[in-house]
């Protein structure tokens, strides 16, 4: 029986292979994308979750009040405080700690530099805590010895080749350590992947970093605590909140503890570098992963069925012939399983094919592992689904008529209801329609942020940043002022100019120690405040809507301060401005310019209000302007310059132009997921329209035979089976539109400089939108008015 | 044998009734070859399908062998019909996606006939019918004549006890049809039951009875020696 099923099968795929194969190609497109958002979602809710008992284990965040308005909410404490906890509190039972921050090193192996991302400095009690897997070495050494490090698998066989790690030397910024140990890489659910780790002993044998962490004011480090069973998380965190204002002496600070788990999606930590994913975009994406199978299998259904309908007769006999309902229905089930999957062999190619991009927009690295049992288990649930969903509709309806009606021709097309399917079929185009014009929209949005006046020249403009410690002996500052001289004095350079910030991406910022004539009590606005030498307005092209820049060889103006307009707002400072009282950072003097204000920050946000002061102190970026023509030459000077006078550190620069696309990464990311989902929208919603149109011309053949005795042209047929779907279209994009703008409207109110939605975005993703479906409309209208009419109109 | 008494058959659409059969009583003896003749549109396939139990009278009795099946569901009626009758159709109605044999096997299939067996019949079949030489090949490949003997082997797999033939030579030419005919006829003398539905006169000749049907109601029946 089975046998006598399969062989129908497959012979009557053969029959009618390109519909045929349409239909599993769009099966494995739908299966692709819930798969790999599928995958998606299981790594993200699974973060962090690997470790033994991670359920007992929290972190500790700190909550500082800057002023009314504001509040600081930060991943880190200072480093005293594990330990009282874990003395301190029985409900602690153990305590971890580690280094927060940037987590970059430069390791010198044999004479070469690398630099290093994903670097962290641990306590001893951190393998306690979490689980690692130790492939050479073990963690005993690596505490006893400061002069350790560990690294992980896919570092160590970066360094080493095949070579054994254990035992060998190498230089991590300024310590000789020796590998003790090499960890097997973290898995993809992990916050924690650590390149490299030192222990803590070492980075506190500095006595200028001792003394530094020692400070109650200072909050470097990420703690983690595994607690008893029946801890009350809320009450601990009172208790901690408690010890922490009673050690910093600081009556407003505020202590929480976060289960690990829920890590992972804290968008609300300012400090640290631990990615995070929102809850809500996780949510958002597991309903499209459904929808988008869902819609794959209804598509799927619907082309089947105007399939199937040309076995009519074939159908209507096996029944005559003995067959059973239940034995009809099981053959379609065979089949529908069948062709499931073969579209599964599909979806697997597919996605092993779209990893890399798959990768590049998640910013994970997954890999198709055929005998990961995870991805199986999704790959089942996936495969279960779209087997029910499009072989039971299906196999229920052909196995319930009557054999003598489907003889008799009125056949088990008119049975399908089409008012379902055309809500559907609109529904598909109106998301495409919508996709359509937001991706239309973000790209206008991301034109108009490249190609905005920022205020400052940023072409052919490179920077170096020399490492702060640089600054902190005399030598390291004569080495930057050498530096500084020489590129000044190649031909090559137009210009050079010292300052203490990022100009393209201003970082800090600074409250409450900030004072002007005129300024309230409890008036504290953050500011942006950084340092520029007198070439800064120059290089940068700057204007001054009052006053002036610093001048090269004032004394006095090391203490002054040029304001941006915004800031002037904000203390509303009244004319003139210029000689008014200033201090900020320790600096005292006056205001001698305002300028005009310039985008120091990505397009997100609104300019903040900007002090520039002109204390040479803290200036360690340098920042190279050239003509643009000899910039190699210029790139050569400044790295052979850096290796002769800091020839620990790896010579890199940025040129603003890439620093300024680098801004948008995330944004890019957006276009590119927007972009992806379009094509796939479409890709679906053609799929549907195909469907839908094979089974109209299908039912309609014999109205199309009688039409065309009667006289009907092939254009006239074609343009009645088109009508329909020009109007389900246009109810599509009227649906889409109003919808699509609301949505981007709010996307746009992320950027405080945005452009307004066009009119034209509209009407081309309409126009868009129609052709592409009467195109798909057509091919099949053409196939159905090509047809004799004698072959339509044969009686049975 | 088979007996109908006072069958009526309606077809309603959204505001039209159609009656196909008016009061329609005859009797099919065992071994009988019956033949059903008359103009278009006198319910003649309508009567093939009620006795062939793919369709319910709207009114009336139908006593197929002892059992009274005139209200009997679908899958009752699939289960009766299953081996006891065989169909003949004008446009032979041979599965495309199957080969000779395996059309011809079906029936069996559906009997759950264990696999030799099956074989051991359908090839008996198909030699009878003279289309051994062709039973790997499809439908498509055979002429009107060949497609019609296969349907016929198909009919006669299961060893029925009444054969339903609805216009069985209408597709073919003079030599065909006189072929099937002559094979219709042979098996009624080996005792199976066989009711024809036919527009030719020459055809009604095989039969022993012609009943004459004129706007669903029988007319006349003559008999033939």
């Amino acid at each position: 029986m089975f046998k006598h099923f399969l062989h129908l099968a497959f012979r009557a795929f053969f029959k009618d292979r390109t519909s045929g194969l349409i239909n599993i190609v769009g099966l494995s497109l739908g299966m692709t994308g819930a798969l790999l958002i599928g995958m998606w979602v299981n790594n993200e809710l699974s973060y962090d979750r690997y470790h033994d008992h991670a359920e007992r284990i929290y972190r500790l965040k700190t909550h500082i009040k800057i002023s009314d308005t504001e509040t600081w909410h930060w991943s880190t404490t200072p480093l005293k405080l594990a330990n009282i906890l874990g003395t301190q509190l029985a409900e602690v039972e153990l305590i971890a700690q580690c280094t927060g921050g940037s987590g970059e090193s430069t390791v010198k192996l044999k004479d070469q530099l690398i630099k290093v991302k994903q670097c962290v400095t641990i306590d001893s009690s951190w393998f306690k805590l979490f689980k690692y897997e130790f492939i050479a070495g073990n963690a005993h050494a690596f505490f006893n010895h400061p002069k350790s490090v560990i690294l992980n698998q896919t570092t160590a066989r970066q360094f080493f080749g095949d070579a054994d790690p254990i035992g060998q030397i190498l230089r991590v910024d300024t310590n000789e350590c020796v590998v003790q140990a090499v960890v097997k890489d973290a898995p993809l659910n992990s916050s924690f992947k650590f390149n490299l780790m030192i222990p803590i002993a070492l980075r506190l044998s500095n006595p200028g970093n001792r003394s530094n962490d020692n400070q109650w004011g200072n909050f470097n480090y990420n703690a983690y605590a595994r607690l008893r069973t029946n801890t009350d998380a809320k009450k601990l965190g009172h208790k901690i909140t408690r010890i922490l204002r009673k050690e910093k002496k600081d009556s407003t600070i505020v202590a929480t503890i976060e289960p690990l788990a829920e890590m992972r999606f804290d968008q609300s930590v300012t400090s640290g570098n631990e990615v995070t994913s929102g809850v809500g975009t996780i949510r958002i994406f597991f309903i499209i992963g459904l929808l988008i199978l869902i819609v794959a299998c209804i598509n799927y259904v619907n082309l089947s069925i105007a399939r199937t309908s040309k076995r009519s007769k074939e159908i209507g006999m096996q029944k005559i012939l003995g067959a059973s309902k239940s034995q009809v229905f099981r053959q379609f089930m065979l089949e529908s399983t069948v062709m499931c999957v073969v579209a599964l062999l599909g979806t697997l190619l597919i996605t092993r094919l779209s990893m890399p991009m798959f990768n590049q927009l998640t910013g994970e690295n997954f890999k198709l592992q055929l005998l990961d049992f995870n991805l199986w288990k999704i790959v089942l649930i996936v495969l279960g689904l779209v087997i029910t969903l499009t072989g039971v509709y299906p196999a229920l309806l052909l196995s319930s008529f009557q054999p003598i009606s489907i003889m008799k021709g009125s056949g088990f097309l008119s049975k399908h209801k089409t008012r379902f399917w055309k809500g559907l079929a609109v529904l598909q185009f109106a998301i495409s329609v919508g996709l359509i014009i937001s991706t239309l929209t973000i790209y206008q949005q991301l034109q108009f942020v490249r190609s905005k006046n920022l205020g400052f020249d940023r072409e052919h403009v490179m920077k170096l940043d020399f490492p702060w410690q640089m600054r902190m002996n005399q030598e390291g500052k004569n080495a930057i002022e050498r530096i500084a001289r020489q590129l000044k004095n190649s031909p090559a350079v137009s210009g050079i100019s010292m300052a203490s910030a990022d100009i393209v991406n201003h970082g800090s910022s600074s409250s409450g120690n900030f004072d002007w004539d005129g300024r309230k009590e409890n008036d504290n606005p953050t500011f942006a405040p950084f340092s520029a030498d007198p070439m800064f307005q120059q290089i940068f092209g700057l204007k001054l809507t009052e006053g002036r820049w610093f001048k090269e060889g004032n004394q006095a103006d090391q203490s002054n301060f040029v304001l941006n307009e915004t800031a002037v707002k904000i203390c509303n400072l009244k004319a003139p401005v210029v000689g008014q009282r200033f201090e900020g950072n320790g600096i005292k003097g006056q205001i001698i310019g305002v300028v005009k204000d310039f985008h120091l920050r990505n397009m997100h946000e609104k300019i903040p209000p900007v002090v520039i002061n002109g204390d040479p102190e803290w200036r360690s970026t340098l920042y190279v302007k050239t003509s643009g023509a000899k910039t190699s030459q210029v790139i050569s000077l400044a790295g052979s310059l850096w290796r002769d006078n800091v020839p620990d550190r790896i010579f890199e620069y940025q040129f603003l132009d890439d620093e300024f696309e680098k801004l948008y990464e995330k944004d890019q990311r957006t276009a590119l997921m927007f972009n992806i989902f379009s094509v796939i929208a479409i890709l679906i919603s053609c799929m549907g329209l195909f469907a839908l149109a094979a089974f109209t011309a299908e039912r309609r053949t014999k109205e199309i035979g009688v039409r065309k005795v009667l006289g009907a042209s092939v254009s006239g047929i074609i343009a009645l089976l088109s009508q329909d779907f020009v109007v389900m279209v246009c109810i599509g994009i009227g649906i889409a539109s109003p919808l699509a703008w609301y949505v981007m409207q709010s996307w746009l109110q992320n950027f405080a400089y945005r452009i307004d939605m066009q009119w034209w975005f509209f009407v081309v993703a309409g126009l868009m939108s129609m052709g592409i479906a009467l195109i798909t409309v057509s091919i099949q209208a053409i196939r159905a008015a090509l047809v004799n009419p004698v072959e339509s109109l044969k009686s049975e | 044998m088979i007996k109908t008494v006072n069958l009526q058959k309606v077809f309603t659409t959204e505001e039209v009734e159609t009656t196909a059969l008016n009061g329609i009583s005859l009797e099919i003896q065992d071994g009988e070859f019956v033949a059903i003749m008359g103009p278009s549109g006198c319910g003649k396939s309508t009567l093939l399908n009620i006795l062939g139990l793919l369709d319910n009278p709207s009114e009336g009795e139908y006593h197929f062998y002892g059992t009274e099946v005139a209200k009997m569901p679908e899958r009752s009626r699939a289960q009766l019909r299953k081996g006891n009758i065989g169909f003949v159709f004008q446009s032979f109605n041979l599965i495309d996606e199957l080969t000779v044999f395996e059309n011809v096997e079906l029936p069996l299939l559906y009997l759950k006939v264990p696999a030799a067996d099956r074989k051991k019949r359908a090839e008996a079949a198909l030699e009878r019918m003279n289309m051994m030489h062709r039973r790997n090949h499809f439908p498509q490949q055979l002429s009107g004549g060949q497609q019609q003997r296969t349907a016929i082997a198909r009919a006669v797999v299961a060893t029925p006890k009444m054969i339903l033939a609805d216009e069985p030579t209408g597709n073919l030419d003079s030599s065909n049809g006189e072929q099937v005919m002559n094979l219709l006829r042979e098996l009624n003398n080996e005792g199976t039951t066989i009711v024809m539905v036919t527009h030719s006169p020459h055809d009604s000749g095989f039969a022993h009875r012609v009943i004459n049907l004129f706007d669903g109601k029988v007319v006349t029946e003559n008999f033939h020696v």
